[in-house]
């Protein structure tokens, strides 16, 4: 046999056995990737038994505190520049700006209840996500928004909701109706409950 | 013949996958994805339909490619069918799912994507388009040259609106790759037209047009050329064993 043909074919030979190699290669690179995870939690572990304070921080930030998209994106936004390709038309956009009006307020649970016109429509307060549409004991028909400071605001006993599930809303568009008289209001950032006047200044 | 269709993502997808689970952007890029992906499924499957082999399509955040097994004196015709495919097969979705969905941003999305694709640059379906209508008309070298330098023009055009008007990072990102892109094709060149040449040194083609030229550089493509009074395939033959023996 010619003796590049022999060699060429001895070069053939050595590729089968390199995608053998790269199947081993595949599977090696797997488990490794296991154990470094497995080390890295026995690791957080010891340390937490060890140190009160790292305990501390772990539970707060990571069991408790939940990440803030709307706040994320905001961020993003300002310095960046929008993430996805966006396009504004602003005539098929619904035309609904109005502020929040009430008769008066008073507490309720964690959040307050405000006295409204039947039926009145809720505008946004403060522009956000939706992270939650549904029924909570005591409040009734609800929907979360999650707003670009952090704040997330429970609108609760409400009629037609116009939301879905996170979708981006702005401050000042249409949320939905009222049933009956009043408006249940939650402020909540990271599981503490902000008082009414503090949010709302006027 | 058997088609094995690989569907690949790349490495920066994953990165913007991170980017879009911490800015909870999930329902606007799950009907942006939707959208690339029939784009990219339109050209795989008119080149099925024209008999291309398909190698691969591979996802990048903002678009995506579609890799054929092509010979570079395929026809110009058909490389046109399986560009537009791609953009009609993105409108027709984007109608589909206009039944179902009624948010506006599915249509801001879909024109950015469309008319970002259709711009004269030469890696997007625009460039390429133009690029093809053009080598009707030039040489396979010319054509080649005045896309580069339209794709050059717009691009440049683009980075400065960027800079001055509209300030946004993800966006400065994609032109500068598409920047380097065009900086390979240029370098790749040369080899793609040895491998035109090779081509037509090695399979029978059948054009009906014929030429007479005097430089091996100024080939036509779809065209049968004379060259020093001679067949363009003995031209050729005498062209690539001077090659080896020097």
């Amino acid at each position: 046999m010619d003796p590049a043909v022999s060699k060429f074919l001895d070069k053939d030979k050595n590729k089968n056995k390199k995608e053998k190699n790269k199947k081993k290669n595949f599977l090696m690179s797997f488990f490794n990737k296991i154990l470094v995870c497995i080390i890295l939690v026995i690791i957080c572990l010891i340390m937490m038994k060890t140190n009160s304070n790292f305990k501390e921080f772990v539970s707060e930030k990571i069991f408790k505190d939940n990440i803030s998209f709307a706040y994320l994106n905001n961020l993003y936004n300002k310095y960046f520049g929008s993430i996805l390709p966006s396009y504004k038309n602003s005539d098929t956009e619904v035309v609904f700006n109005e502020k929040l009006e009430y008769f008066e307020y008073n507490k309720y649970l964690d959040g307050y209840k405000l006295s409204v016109t039947t039926s009145y429509l809720v505008p946004i307060i403060e522009s956000g996500i939706v992270v939650y549409i549904g029924n909570i004991d005591n409040y009734g028909e609800s929907v979360i928004i999650e707003g670009i400071d952090g704040v997330d605001i429970w609108y609760s006993n409400l009629e037609n909701i116009s939301v879905k599930l996170y979708d981006y809303v702005n401050s000042g568009d249409y949320l939905g109706e009222v049933k009956g008289e009043d408006l249940y209001l939650v402020f909540e950032k990271n599981q503490e409950y902000l008082k009414f006047e503090d949010y709302i200044k006027d | 013949m058997k088609t094995i269709l690989k569907i690949k993502l790349d490495n920066s997808f994953y990165f913007f996958l991170l980017l879009i689970l911490l800015t909870g952007l999930f329902k606007e890029f799950t009907f942006i994805f939707v959208l690339l992906f029939f784009h990219e499924l339109g050209h795989a499957m008119m080149g099925i339909i024209l008999k291309w082999q398909v190698i691969s399509i591979t996802f990048y955040p903002y678009g995506g490619k579609t890799l054929f097994n092509k010979r570079e004196n395929s026809k110009i015709n058909e490389e046109i069918l399986i560009l537009l495919a791609g953009p009609i097969s993105q409108i027709i979705t984007y109608h589909i799912l206009n039944i179902f969905f009624s948010y506006n941003y599915i249509y801001s999305y879909h024109l950015t994507i469309l008319i970002f694709n259709l711009l004269p640059i030469l890696t997007l379906d625009g460039g390429k388009l133009v690029n093809l209508l053009l080598n009707k008309i030039f040489n396979y070298l010319t054509s080649f040259y005045i896309s580069i330098i339209l794709s050059f023009l717009t691009l440049i055009s683009l980075i400065i609106f960027c800079l001055f008007n509209y300030q946004n990072l993800n966006l400065f990102l994609l032109l500068i790759f598409l920047f380097f892109k065009i900086i390979k094709s240029i370098k790749d060149i040369k080899y793609a037209y040895q491998r035109f040449l090779l081509e037509r040194y090695l399979y029978d083609f059948k054009f009906k047009k014929g030429k007479i030229t005097k430089n091996i550089y100024a080939f036509y493509k779809e065209c049968y050329h004379y060259i020093d009074f001679q067949d363009e395939k003995k031209y050729l033959n005498n062209y690539f064993c001077q090659n080896k023996n020097s």
